[in-house]
């Protein structure tokens, strides 16, 4: 598994290398939204390796926390990982404050509704970079396909990179800049205070703070990146 | 599925797919001649935040186990009450009874559950039947010390790493091994086949079982041989019939595409015999 480590922009670091490990992360992050966790999958979250000092308290803390769960996880744990999951994003009730929900439309709406401007938006930024909602039935400002949106974004930029495209690399970088700041960075925040409320597990509890934290370090990054070009 | 673990990350196919692009696309359309704000505030009047019954929601929802010795009363009711209402269940949830009397960890449950339910499918998993179980008194968890943290560093950071498994282990309750030792003592077996108005048929019951002693069979085979016998005639009854109170009492099983018979089974048929010649 990927992690995001204190990454500092240094003349020597290797970009391509880190476009595929921010592609990594995302990809993992998404993953772990989008459905609940499955036997083969908390295998392989068990033979992670937790970074123990980043440089970025929620992260940190959603690493020792993740790490806290699986540490004592077995076949069970499938089954409870799959009522927390429920519990965290679905919830049983119809008044809108029932569960950490995953579309940013809940979060960004006057009345906390599915499917108002901001999915609106995470589907036009798709039409404009070419890509639409494959075999998902979710609504596009889920939380899951927002982090593979920037999962995309990074490997078209690794891509780029590998073909000496420096131009078409920094778009791709502004572009998920701009994604990062205008949508993931605007609601996430708030559902993983939901996600403090309403997961029982310190794993969903983890895995809100890893993403918090991931989503902060990356904005950094990129505007490192960023800056470095425009200066 | 659009994780990998330590794959290259090109593999966001399934939720994101790569567009076949048409220029007349507005997502912010919206065609207001459409929208009847008045029929829709009289229509759904559920369409607020505020509707009471809303804020009367549970914070939780909680529900007690169906089967557990508050409710029912004891375990071994517990534990009779659930093998009753799941009798496709009743040989698995009893064999794991058996397998966990000295304690047993949960791989090997899982790994003897899946093939005991190989010829008999069941949603539950293994460790499902557990919790079951557990519920009901029959079985208690003993979970394993966590291990220390085992640290790790490489190019100067620190890392934690999961280095053991995790294997807990499944104990039986003294109520729960009487009970299954009860279920296979046969008394189901004597109380049906030689005890109740259905021992007319114990001549029948003895030629399915030797049948099935000789080699697992299917059920027309079983249907041919009980069709030929004089008092399955009137009134009428089928092999299926035979098959289904020997499965019931747990001396036949379905296993490798036919009926097989089981250890009960055999000290069954040697009982029959025996109060036969008596």
């Amino acid at each position: 598994m990927a992690v995001i480590e204190e990454v500092t922009v240094a003349e020597d670091v290797d970009l391509v290398e880190l476009m595929n490990t921010r592609a990594r992360s995302y990809g993992m992050l998404a993953r772990l939204f989008r459905e609940e966790v499955d036997l083969d999958t908390l295998r392989e979250l068990r033979q992670m390796r937790f970074p123990q000092a980043t440089g970025n308290a929620a992260v940190d803390e959603g690493y020792h926390q993740l790490y806290d769960y699986l540490k004592r996880a077995w076949d069970d744990s499938v089954t409870e990982l799959a009522i927390d999951y429920v519990s965290t994003f679905i919830g049983h009730g119809v008044n809108g404050y029932s569960a950490a929900y995953p579309y940013e439309s809940v979060y960004t709406s006057e009345r906390r509704l599915l499917m108002q401007e901001a999915r609106a938006e995470v589907l036009a930024t798709l039409r404009e970079n070419e890509l639409k909602r494959g075999n998902w039935n979710e609504a596009e400002d889920h939380i899951a396909l927002e982090l593979e949106f920037m999962q995309r974004m990074a490997l078209r930029a690794a891509e780029a990179l590998s073909d000496d495209a420096e131009d078409e690399a920094v778009a791709y970088l502004r572009t998920s800049y701009e994604f990062l700041q205008n949508h993931l960075l605007n609601w996430v925040p708030m559902m993983v205070t939901d996600m403090r409320m309403h997961a029982r597990t310190l794993f969903y509890q983890g895995l809100g703070q890893l993403t918090l934290g991931t989503l902060q370090e990356d904005e950094a990054v990129l505007r490192e990146l960023l800056d470095s070009v425009e200066a | 599925m659009a994780y990998q673990l330590q794959g290259s990350g090109a593999s966001a196919e399934d939720t994101l797919e790569l567009l076949a692009f048409d220029d007349e696309f507005d997502p912010l359309a919206v065609d207001n001649s459409e929208i009847d704000q008045e029929w829709m505030d009289d229509e759904n009047p559920y369409d607020t935040i505020d509707y009471p019954t809303m804020r009367n929601m549970p914070e939780t929802v909680h529900h007690d186990p169906v089967y557990s010795p508050e409710r029912q009363g004891s375990v071994t009711a517990a534990l009779q009450a659930l093998i009753v209402r799941n009798p496709n269940r009743r040989p698995v949830l009893l064999g794991i009874v058996g397998l966990c009397e000295n304690g047993c960890a949960s791989s090997v449950i899982s790994e003897k559950v899946e093939q005991w339910q190989r010829d008999n499918w069941s949603v539950y998993a293994p460790m499902t039947l557990c919790r079951m179980l557990e519920r009901a008194g029959a079985l208690v968890l003993e979970m394993p010390e966590t291990a220390e943290e085992q640290e790790s560093a490489e190019e100067g950071v620190a890392y934690l790493e999961i280095k053991e498994a995790v294997d807990p282990v499944w104990r039986a309750t003294p109520e729960a091994l009487a009970l299954r030792e009860e279920y296979l003592s046969g008394k189901h077996f004597r109380s049906i086949v030689m005890e109740s108005d259905e021992s007319r048929y114990a001549e029948v019951y003895e030629a399915v079982m030797e049948a099935l002693d000789e080699a697992p069979r299917k059920l027309t085979a079983i249907e041919e041989l009980t069709d030929r016998m004089d008092i399955t005639k009137s009134p009428r009854r089928f092999g299926q019939h035979f098959i289904d109170v020997l499965e019931t009492t747990d001396c036949v099983i379905w296993g490798d595409g036919a009926w097989n018979l089981t250890d009960l089974g055999r000290a069954m048929l040697a009982e029959l015999k025996e109060r036969k010649e008596a």
